[in-house]
């Protein structure tokens, strides 16, 4: 019976195509829109050398500019500036083109000459501005020292060319720790948690109270329980299935990086479909609500689960964890997004599994909740179904 | 001697303040097609969900094939098949997958189920649609469908809940034709239908219920005698003076007469020859008529009687 009961509940699943929509292609759409919205994302942060052209004249400084300017095209990770040395009138002409962001002119001092109409290169501009300030400013420092203190000119040569970091960069690991990763682990969260619309079908076409076909199956020989894990088993199972392609689409279609961990993305899928599907039970197993009353208290549901994870507004989660984190140990959305993240960002699995646990401990507790609720063997009333 | 297939004793329902059902008796024998008539809300549905064991009941007691019927009641609940009142199938089966699902609740045996389930869409009409997904069926369709699901695992007991609401003549013959093919072949079966001229041409026994009781119970023949209404008789007459109106009530078995757009109506209960002693009354008094119909009273009337003429919710 049981396998009867999985076997039409799932193609019942399968050819619903509402849900079909919502579990299978919505959240698809929605990763490539966050594939593209958050694409430039991290091309934004990177950074390219800017392309600048030198006009020569003979001046004093030429000797030390070179230097300067040879060390700032070196190629390498470090490049700042793509140099192209022309005359004055090719230069503008570049300039005029947007070939090149300014010209910086070999005389005393350093000038630069940047265009008004390129308002898109202003950061470049700006970086452009402080180099050719910064220059300037040794280079007349290094003047009157080399005419009053002739002797301390190496010293103070070598202190005005030292680079001293403030700051210094520590990774806790080698994880990606991008900000729209994020979005995509609670889009999976999210998906994972769409399960709940399945297993609310499963409660609401158990129980004669709610539906006609829930009548018809309370006066068949078979013990609601089993149908019941049956219909939960094939919500399962579609759901898992759904999450699969997604997560293959992400990875495979949206190059995705969930740290080269697929079986135990796997199972946060797992867990998260599962806990998924047992919100649903319980919430369709609860009250005496109407079924478009039930489906509507699961959307919202959802819907604030996956907004305090973060799915909306990227550093919600954070924000939680700092006003009341135990919101976060018990919102599902959160565990399975914080399980992705682990994934990527930690070494030890250790957060991992705690979120995975907590996460079947959560699933464990809705279903007895819900079983515990459609347990009962009479009704005191049923609508008009019957 | 036999236990009855149904035996509902004193049975109390309350929904808060309003009793459903008020100590409501019933006993249905194997064999028979049992037709349940009330208004609505007089009680029949949560008579069926009570015996069903879907509703809870505050008093009395519930037998079925001689077994206390309660909800893990699974070898009782194997022998019965239930035609619902709105039709309860799934919309992305189809109508094979249909009737499949729902035999395969009664048989875990997919040998044994498919016979069943193809004698079950011969026998209501739909082997042109087995392939058909319930939204492409027609009312009259799906409500076969409907049927075909409750009745495919061959139940002992059928319980009918108004399978013909808002069917065409044609499937409804079809439907009534099948409902005494099944009783031929063995199964008993409730019926309940606000038409009365099925329950009359279907049913063996009949009962009629209002207020959660049962006023009447018995053959069609035997309601009909508990009414008061036994004949009505209705003559063409041109003309009729008031002292002949009042000669003809006090004839015996006589209770009511009218004389209107020249018509006269007799009531009559009970006695034999009631159309002879009227017409030689006017025969004798030389009064000219037309054409002259006698009815006997239908289930209608003994419905209307029984349970008044008040309009009901």
């Amino acid at each position: 019976m049981y396998f009867h009961s999985l076997y039409y509940s799932l193609k019942v699943l399968i050819r619903d195509r509402a849900m079909v929509f919502w579990c299978l292609a919505f959240p698809i759409i929605l990763g490539t829109m966050f594939y593209f919205a958050f694409g430039g994302l991290s091309e934004a942060e990177s950074f390219s050398a800017i392309p600048v052209a030198v006009v020569q004249e003979e001046t004093e400084s030429d000797v030390s500019l070179g230097e300067w300017l040879e060390v700032l095209e070196k190629p390498g990770e470090n490049q700042l500036l793509e140099i192209t040395y022309t005359s004055e009138a090719e230069a503008l002409s570049l300039l005029e083109e947007k070939k090149v962001v300014g010209i910086l002119t070999a005389k005393n001092p350093l000038a630069l000459t940047v265009s008004r109409e390129m308002t898109g290169s202003r950061l470049e501009q700006s970086i452009l501005s402080s180099l050719v300030s910064q220059f300037n400013m040794n280079y007349e420092a290094l003047k009157r020292i080399a005419a009053e203190h002739p002797g301390q000119l190496a010293d103070a040569l070598a202190a005005l060319t030292e680079k001293v970091d403030y700051l210094n960069d520590t990774s806790f690991s080698e994880g990606n720790t991008s900000e729209a990763l994020v979005y995509f682990f609670n889009l999976v969260a999210m998906n994972c948690l769409y399960a709940a619309l399945a297993g609310n079908s499963v409660a609401v076409s158990h129980q004669a109270n709610l539906s006609a076909l829930g009548a018809r199956k309370n006066i068949s020989p078979v013990h609601k329980l089993i149908s019941i894990f049956g219909g939960l088993t094939a919500a399962f199972l579609f759901q898992f299935a759904s999450v699969f392609i997604g997560l293959c689409y992400m990875h495979f279609a949206l190059s995705v990086d969930f740290g080269g961990q697929g079986g135990y993305v796997v199972l946060a899928a797992f867990a998260g479909c599962l806990c998924g599907v047992s919100l649903g039970f319980f919430v369709g197993s609860f009250g005496h609500g109407t079924v478009a009353s039930k489906i509507g208290i699961l959307i919202s549901v959802i819907i604030v689960c996956c907004l305090l994870s973060g799915l909306m507004i990227g550093n919600m989660r954070m924000q939680v964890e700092k006003l009341c984190p135990a919101l976060n140990r018990i919102n599902p959305a959160a565990l399975i997004s914080d399980a992705l993240y682990a994934l990527v960002v930690y070494p030890s699995h250790e957060r991992y599994f705690t979120n995975i646990v907590t996460l079947i401990i959560l699933s464990a507790l809705f279903c007895l909740g819900g079983f515990f609720l459609v347990r009962r063997k009479k009704y005191a009333s049923l609508s008009n179904f019957f | 001697m036999a236990a009855p297939v149904v035996k509902v004793e004193n049975l109390v329902k309350r929904y808060r303040e309003l009793v459903a059902l008020d100590h409501f008796q019933l006993e249905i024998e194997k064999g028979e097609i049992f037709g349940l008539l009330g208004p609505n809300g007089s009680g029949k549905t949560t008579a069926i969900n009570c015996i069903l064991s879907l509703l809870s009941y505050d008093k009395g007691s519930i037998e079925v094939f001689g077994k206390e019927m309660r909800p893990d009641s699974y070898d009782s609940k194997r022998r019965i098949g239930v035609v619902t009142q709105n039709v309860a199938v799934f919309d992305e089966l189809t109508v094979y997958e249909n009737i499949d699902y729902f035999c395969g609740l009664y048989m875990t045996d997919k040998k044994q189920r498919k016979p069943c389930v193809d004698e079950a869409i011969e026998f209501v009409g739909l082997s042109d649609f087995c392939k058909f997904y319930p939204k492409k069926l027609s009312g009259g369709l799906l409500r076969r469908l409907n049927i075909a699901c409750g009745i495919a695992h061959k139940p002992d007991l059928i319980i009918m809940d108004e399978p013909t609401v808002a069917v065409d003549p044609q499937s409804r013959n079809k439907i009534l034709e099948g409902i005494q093919t099944l009783n031929r072949g063995g199964a008993t079966i409730i019926y309940t239908s606000h038409y009365m001229e099925e329950v009359e041409q279907l049913c063996t026994r009949i009962a009629i219920m209002d207020k959660g009781k049962n006023l009447a119970i018995g053959t069609k023949e035997e309601l009909k005698r508990m009414i008061k209404k036994s004949e009505i008789i209705s003559i063409d007459i041109l003309d009729l003076a008031t002292e002949h109106l009042d000669a003809i009530r006090s004839l015996e078995h006589v209770y009511e007469v009218s004389f209107e757009n020249q018509c006269l109506q007799v009531l009559c209960s009970g006695g034999k020859h009631n159309l002879t002693h009227v017409l030689d009354y006017l025969q004798t008094h030389d009064i000219s008529f037309g054409r002259v119909y006698s009815e006997l009273p239908t289930l209608n009337d003994v419905f209307l009687e029984i349970t008044g003429k008040a309009l009901r919710d």
